[in-house]
């Protein structure tokens, strides 16, 4: 059973360590802060609707887009109270909420209509020339127009600040737009290397084992590697630095479609026995456990996961890992989260808030995506419109009120990384973290130089 | 919302550049000046009423006398000016048989008895002005041709009638002729029709004041508020034939409005309590796509929109003054714009009689003034309308001189037949859009709040005003009835006010003229009488997996009537050889009437028939000839009103109720039906045979009315097809002109369940089936919930296009299944039905009646009203509780968890539909095992939140997986299930994901919908798909968060 094979590996980590003893001194010398309570929402019902969040989101970065857009269009800028305020021909500047309307865009009350044939083959972007914007604020709308308009970057929820001229079609003819831009971000002390050497948080997702990747060769050899039982002295002295294992989502592999109608063919029993999915979870477990004895791992769910699917989700229970989570290096995190690590910001997510703008907007770039986001101030812009999210009352707890020195996302295409800077000298180092089970890679993240080193493994099955 | 914010501002664009101003005018063109001695004045008329007025100098009629019927045409010029045209001289008149051997010198004689006898009886005095010998003829009945002397008399007063008729039907004394009593003829005909009948005017046509014919009012004697005021003499009118130019329509002006009310809570708006707060308003001109005025009259400030005039009415201090300004302004509004049509949705039920009361209860003055005379107010009364084709409707009438109310709602209820009539169904229906529906409790908190909640209300208001003119213009609904009313010649107002006869009637009435024949007033019979119906030949039922042609007579009963001159003019009574009649000179029909061939003198029946036909096949053409999908539509809805009215002439003689029954023709028509179906089933029987050298002996499976299916045992489409339309022509030869049998389609597959029931796949060429076909089956009927439809739909579907019984039986099975789980959706549970009456006027306690009064006592405000559908879902019961107690509001069902009777549904709802079409194919009895059986093993049951029961029960905690019971509240899985907790937990996510997600597009698509992102949703139409599943979703996404925390907060 799962119990005893953990016992037997515990015992096998502590011979193991027993090498390394300076390891384990870095291992705990790092330190460790989680800063995303606002994200561990539980729920009290789901009583309110949608709009709550939209007006929340433009009350909080209302005054940072307005002050960024006085700041690019001068003091004198001509701001009107709201929408309807406008004045055909008088220049003038709107701020609100952005709408895309898009004819692609999927919509429930098609699919019900019984004439509706699903498309053959899931779209990657649902754009379409004939896409427009509106502006929205709380007290009206109004078409955007102009050849100048960010159409091909931008999404639904995007709060944005327009100069234009509404012209005598009652559309706003727009000549300059502005997002919040960067939030302020904490400095952070960087420090000449240390005696003992760098640290790193090794960073991981997608391992999407289940019915459809029962091949867990990578994995293993990615547990063994971390575990130190694995490659040559060096390769297991730079192991043994990584303070953190971050696991960003989707260890589980896509759900089966349930199949409602085949349930009446299901007994009692059927309910409690154990179906494909739970043996994945089980040898996952296992093979968490193992790295869990020598490494912290930091969990988050993802799309794919056993937590709530709409955003943000929470941390997967303990009972879904039991070997593993019984180590006191198991942390579970919410979805997005925000923790720091030797004094580094980090906000990561698992990947579907920066796959679901990826639809919405022209752009094949998933760091410049990310970028956007942070010069947005928001971390789910398309939520709740093509995101599910959690119907907040006064609050969006995706809105950025400061940059993180880090800002990761999951369950990309591939591992690319980037540095990008802010209006006030804020730098960011921008990970896309590639889905494990197709690309397989471990990236190690310098805690000091905030530099990435990723490590592939390719199993005997890969054609590499 | 958004898109419709924007399409207004299109139309104020269009408006600029045309006009180029943005203020929106409303006002006439101006009216050129008119010299009547050179100038004749050419309008169409829309709308005729009359009025009492003293006999005008140089005008035909009684000089001096002070009350005389004039009539009053209103209409509009080529160039877009109204005009009112007063005609002098048209007196009301009827018809007696001369007494015997009557001497045309003692008409005086008569007139001076007749008035005597009135005179003496009633409070007219001497009434009878005219009394003239015309040479006329019975229309009951052949005579030979032979005219006899009638008595024309001629009354005063239309009133008057009454009167005289009845004094010749009591008899009075004429000097030398003695006691004269009969029947009169021609004196129920209404005025208007009589006018129109003898002047020739037709609904909507074009007439024409001739040069030198008529004379313009001086101002001081002007009566209306129309541009031009004309005096012509009623014989001086020329009306002109719907031909060539006349054809056209005139730039007319359409007025839509909406009103909203500020209800209180729970209550619907009463008139003499709640206020009117928006009026909102738009004008078309005929021929136009886009209405040019846009605006909207509201109480209190509002914030702009763009593209419409917003009136704000806040300048006193008291709500009350405010409004009675804005009713003044409205009211003001109305003359000013001077629209010829007045349209809306459920106007004449709702927003006119509200306004009239509301302005009454303030004592609004002039308000009431909305026709075009300006001394005369509107009033409302009452009505009931009773049609044997439409039902029993309670309704309101106004008379509004000059302006004719055209109900989009009253349209739609005639003319289609639909599952709801509320305005975001039929949007739905018909524009392809879900409109916003906001209730109207939130309408006062709406009105209540800022100038910009009341800029959301007037913006919604504006849709609501706009649909109506949207959905004429797509349904060509007034094109359409003036087309009607033209070719049947009633005026545009009876369509849809009137049953079907008054347009047999006008026609009747307007041929009879022509050739002197007089009509007999019928006394109204009981409808004791019966005639055999149609015949159905036996069907066989069965699925037939070969192709099955089907022959139809077209327009079998007009052209029977053709065929055989059926007439009541042509009917012989008695004895055909006293009458001089040879055997070749008429035909007896299979009844044993004797009716005269058309050689010797053809009928007036035939005649109008002709001419609904041939107007009929003109419409045929165009459709043949249109591509755009939805024209064909409208032109086949013209097609289908010309057929049901050439249909309707058959009714006309069958109504033993009706103005002229004559059961001699309807039930020959029927009989020559019944003979034409047998002899054409013993033609082909006995041509199409192995005998004769055909591969099969041919079979006529089922027949109907006018129409033949028929096996004949080929094997290919093109086979059936050829053989069909050989069959067509050889039979066609056995029949009279213009009766014929036509080859229309085969049926292959063919699903014959019973009489009027059957369902096939439709071919009319052999490469590619039409569509699916079916009759009387449930997929078509409205009194069942969709459930039903939807599932014989797809049953159909797998049996007759996938050809894949096992699917079909899976596909019930699966369905039956998801039912008893609970797992389909309540919208498709919904039954719906009107609310005709209200509950006293019911015989029997009904289901959707008992429920209504149920929910009035939860909440006035949102039950059900009269001339509602009420939806509701069936629930589960007190083991006696009868079937009109387990009705239930799907809204309320879904708020409380309250279980649903899914054992009702599969008894009731689904059993006899289902048996029916599998039966034929699986064999009596077997289908009954679709019903039974494994797939309705599992159940669900539900908890309900109310109830009596519910105070006594304790909640105990149970394992959420065995269900055992648990020790403390705080836990979710028992000691025995806890090494699993794991796997259940995540089962239990499982379901809560699907939960999110649903939860998560349903609510975003409604707030993508009402365009607004910021704002909540407010929209509660209960017609769109989505409406209960959003509710649901809620509640059971509430409940499974529930479940998940058991698990507990260690994550």
């Amino acid at each position: 059973s799962a119990h005893s094979d953990a016992a037997v590996l515990m015992q096998h980590v502590d011979e193991s360590t027993k090498d390394s003893n300076d390891a384990k001194v870095e291992r705990t010398s790092a330190t460790f802060a989680n800063n995303g309570k606002r994200f561990l929402t539980r729920g009290k019902g789901v009583q309110q609707q949608y709009s709550h969040i939209y007006y929340a989101r433009l009350e909080m970065l209302k005054e940072s887009v307005k002050q960024n857009a006085l700041k690019q269009w001068g003091k004198e800028a001509p701001f009107v109270e709201n929408i309807l305020a406008l004045r055909t021909g008088q220049k003038a500047c709107i701020l609100g909420t952005v709408y895309k309307e898009m004819k692609k865009k999927p919509n429930i009350l098609r699919e019900l209509d019984e004439a509706f044939v699903a498309p053959s083959s899931p779209r990657a972007k649902f754009t379409d020339d004939r896409d427009t914007l509106i502006l929205e604020d709380q007290a009206g709308r109004i078409s955007l127009i102009g050849s100048n308009l960010p159409l091909n970057s931008v999404v639904s929820g995007v709060v944005m600040a327009c100069y234009g001229i509404e012209n005598a079609d009652g559309e706003f003819y727009v000549s300059s737009y502005c997002f919040a831009g960067m939030a302020p971000q904490t400095s952070r002390d960087v420090v000449s290397e240390s005696a003992e050497g760098d640290k790193y948080i090794g960073l991981v997702s997608g391992l999407n084992v289940g019915p459809q990747n029962k091949n867990l060769y990578n994995i293993q050899m990615m547990a063994d590697y971390l575990t130190g039982s694995l490659g040559n002295a060096n390769e297991q002295s730079v192991a043994s630095k990584i303070s953190h294992l971050m696991v960003l989502g989707d260890v589980m592999g896509p759900m089966p479609k349930k199949a409602e109608i085949q349930a009446y063919v299901s007994d009692k029993n059927a309910r409690n026995s154990a179906d494909e999915q739970h043996f994945a979870l089980k040898e996952l477990d296992s093979i968490l456990a193992q790295i869990a004895a020598n490494t912290p791992i930091l969990m988050a769910p993802g799309e794919q996961d056993p937590s709530n699917l709409s955003l943000p989700q929470l941390p997967l229970h303990r009972s879904l890992f039991p070997t593993a989570c019984a180590y006191t290096s198991w942390t579970s995190l919410t979805n997005p989260f925000d923790v720091a690590i030797n004094g580094v910001d980090i906000i990561s997510t698992s990947g579907q808030t920066v796959n679901d703008v990826y639809k919405y907007c022209d752009i094949e770039d998933r760091l410049e995506i990310m970028e956007n986001m942070l010069n947005w101030r928001h971390l789910a812009p398309t939520a709740p419109d093509t995101l599910p999210v959690y119907p907040f009352h006064n609050d969006d707890v995706f809105v950025l009120d400061k940059t993180p020195h880090v800002y990761l996302a999951g369950n990309q295409p591939d591992f690319e990384e980037r540095v990008v800077k802010g209006g006030s000298g804020q730098e960011v180092h921008i990970i896309a973290v590639p889905k494990f089970s197709s690309t397989p890679v471990l990236v190690l993240l310098n805690t000091r130089t905030l530099q990435c080193h990723p490590i592939f493994f390719s199993g005997p099955d890969d054609d590499m | 919302e958004s898109t419709f914010e924007r399409e207004l501002l299109e139309l104020d664009n269009q408006m600029k550049d045309q006009l180029g101003v943005s203020a929106q005018s409303w006002k006439r063109p101006h009216a050129k000046a008119v010299n009547p001695k050179v100038d004749s004045f050419t309008f169409q008329q829309l709308d005729i009423d009359t009025y009492e007025g003293p006999h005008m100098k140089g005008m035909p009629g009684i000089i001096g006398n002070e009350t005389m019927t004039i009539m009053r045409l209103f209409g509009v010029n080529f160039l877009g000016n109204s005009v009112c045209v007063h005609v002098h001289g048209f007196m009301p008149y009827f018809y007696v048989p001369a007494p015997k051997s009557f001497n045309p010198a003692d008409v005086g004689v008569f007139m001076n008895a007749l008035n005597a006898a009135v005179s003496s009886k009633s409070k007219h005095v001497n009434p009878v002005v005219k009394v003239e010998v015309q040479m006329k003829e019975n229309i009951f009945g052949y005579h030979s041709q032979t005219k006899v002397q009638f008595l024309k008399i001629t009354m005063n007063m239309p009133n008057q009638i009454a009167s005289a008729r009845k004094c010749m039907e009591d008899g009075i004394n004429v000097d030398k002729y003695g006691f004269v009593a009969c029947q009169p003829y021609e004196s129920n005909l209404e005025i208007i029709l009589r006018f129109m009948v003898d002047t020739g005017i037709v609904g909507c046509s074009w007439v024409e004041l001739p040069v030198g014919q008529y004379k313009i009012r001086a101002s001081k004697d002007i009566k209306s508020r129309c541009q031009y005021e004309f005096d012509v003499a009623y014989d001086k009118l020329v009306a002109h034939v719907s031909e060539g130019e006349y054809l056209e329509n005139a730039p007319f002006r359409v007025l839509s409005f909406d009103i909203e009310c500020k209800g209180r809570p729970g209550v619907f708006p009463e008139a003499d309590k709640d206020p009117v707060i928006q009026i909102a308003n738009m004008v078309q001109l005929q021929g136009e796509e886009r209405p040019f005025v846009r605006n909207i009259f509201c109480l209190k400030t509002c914030d702009n929109i763009a593209g419409s005039e917003v009136k704000t009415y806040s300048r006193h201090a008291k709500d009350i003054d405010n409004e009675r300004e804005l009713l003044s302004d409205w009211a003001k509004f109305l003359r000013d714009v001077d629209p010829d049509i007045v349209t809306g949705y459920n106007i004449t039920n709702f927003d006119l009689p509200y306004l009239f009361k509301r302005a009454e209860k303030l004592n609004v003055k002039g308000f009431h003034h909305w026709g075009r005379i300006m001394d005369t107010p509107s009033i409302m009364r009452d009505t009931q309308f009773s049609s044997k084709a439409y039902g029993t409707r309670d309704s309101h009438t106004f008379n509004i001189e000059g302006r004719v109310p055209f109900d989009v709602l009253q349209l739609l209820q005639r003319d289609y037949k639909l599952r709801s009539y509320s305005l975001n169904a039929v949007s739905a229906e018909f524009l392809g859009e879900q409109k916003e529906d906001v209730p109207h409790t939130i309408i006062s908190d709406l009105q209540e709040g800022t100038d910009q909640t009341r800029r959301r209300l007037a913006v919604y208001c504006l849709k609501d005003a706009y649909l109506p003119l949207r959905l004429l213009n797509k349904l060509m609904g007034l094109i359409n009835y003036i087309e009607m009313a033209r070719v049947t010649g009633v005026p545009l107002n009876y369509l849809l006010t009137r049953g079907q006869q008054i347009k047999v009637v006008s026609q009747l009435y307007r041929r009879a003229r022509l050739q002197d024949y007089v009509i007999p007033q019928v006394p109204s019979q009981q409808a004791d009488e019966q005639y055999e119906g149609a015949t159905v030949i036996e069907p066989n039922a069965g699925y037939y997996d070969t192709p099955i042609t089907t022959l139809d007579f077209a327009s079998l009963y007009p052209s029977i009537m053709m065929a055989h001159n059926l007439c009541y003019t042509t009917l012989i009574k008695g004895n055909p050889a006293s009458l001089g009649l040879g055997p070749d000179d008429y035909i007896k029909t299979p009844t044993g009437d004797n009716f005269v061939k058309q050689t010797k003198l053809k009928g007036l029946l035939p005649d109008i028939l002709e001419d609904l036909l041939s107007a009929r096949k003109r419409a045929k053409m165009a459709l043949k000839k249109e591509i755009d999908p939805f024209k064909k539509a409208v032109l086949d809805g013209r097609q289908l009103a010309l057929k049901i009215s050439a249909n309707s002439v058959y009714g006309f003689t069958g109504a033993t109720v009706g103005k002229l029954p004559c059961l001699q023709i309807s039930s020959s028509v029927t009989g020559f039906g019944r003979q034409m179906i047998e002899q054409t089933k013993q033609v082909v029987e006995s041509t199409y045979t192995i005998a004769n050298g055909y591969n099969a002996d041919a079979k006529v499976i089922y027949g109907d009315t006018d129409s033949v299916m028929i096996k004949f045992g080929t094997e290919t489409l093109a086979e059936a097809m050829e053989m069909g339309k050989e069959a067509a022509g050889f039979v066609s030869e056995k029949f009279v002109n213009p009766i014929k049998l036509e080859f229309e389609k085969v049926y292959f597959p063919y699903l014959l369940i019973s009489k009027k029931r059957y369902a096939g796949l439709y071919w009319t060429r052999p490469d590619k089936y039409d569509k699916m076909d079916c009759k009387g089956i449930e997929t078509v009927r409205r009194d069942n919930c969709h459930l039903v439809k939807n599932l014989v739909d797809r049953c159909l579907k797998f049996l007759l296009i996938e050809r894949d019984l096992e699917g079909a039986k899976q596909h019930v099975k699966d369905t039956i299944s998801l039912l008893l789980q609970n797992k389909i959706d309540i919208s498709q549970l919904v039954i719906s039905k009107a609310l005709a009456k209200s509950a006293e006027h019911y015989a029997g306690k009904q289901a959707h009646v008992e429920l209504a009064a149920r929910m009035r006592k939860r909440d006035a405000g949102s039950a059900p009203n009269l001339g509602d559908r009420v939806p509701y879902v069936i629930i589960k019961g007190a083991k006696k509780a009868a079937a009109y107690e387990k009705a239930e509001d799907p809204m309320y069902v879904l708020e409380h968890n309250i279980p649903i009777d899914y054992q009702h549904y599969v008894e009731h709802q689904l059993t006899n539909p289902i048996i029916r079409i599998f039966e034929p194919i699986m064999g009596a009895g077997k289908a009954q095992s679709l019903l039974s059986g494994e797939h309705t093993r599992k159940v669900s049951v539900m908890t309900p939140t109310i109830g009596g029961l519910m105070k006594f029960t304790k909640k105990v905690h149970t394992c959420i997986s065995c269900r055992s019971r648990l020790p403390r509240e705080d836990m979710a899985v028992c000691e025995h299930c806890k090494p699993h907790e794991g796997d259940i937990l995540r089962r239990e996510i499982d379901n809560m994901r699907d939960l999110e997600e649903r939860f998560s597009r349903l609510w975003s698509q409604c707030q993508r919908c009402q365009g607004s992102l910021h704002q909540d949703v407010l929209c509660t139409s209960r017609d769109c798909p989505i409406f209960y599943m959003r509710s649901k979703v809620k509640q059971d996404l509430f409940v499974q968060q529930k479940v998940i925390d058991r698990f507990g907060d260690e994550w």
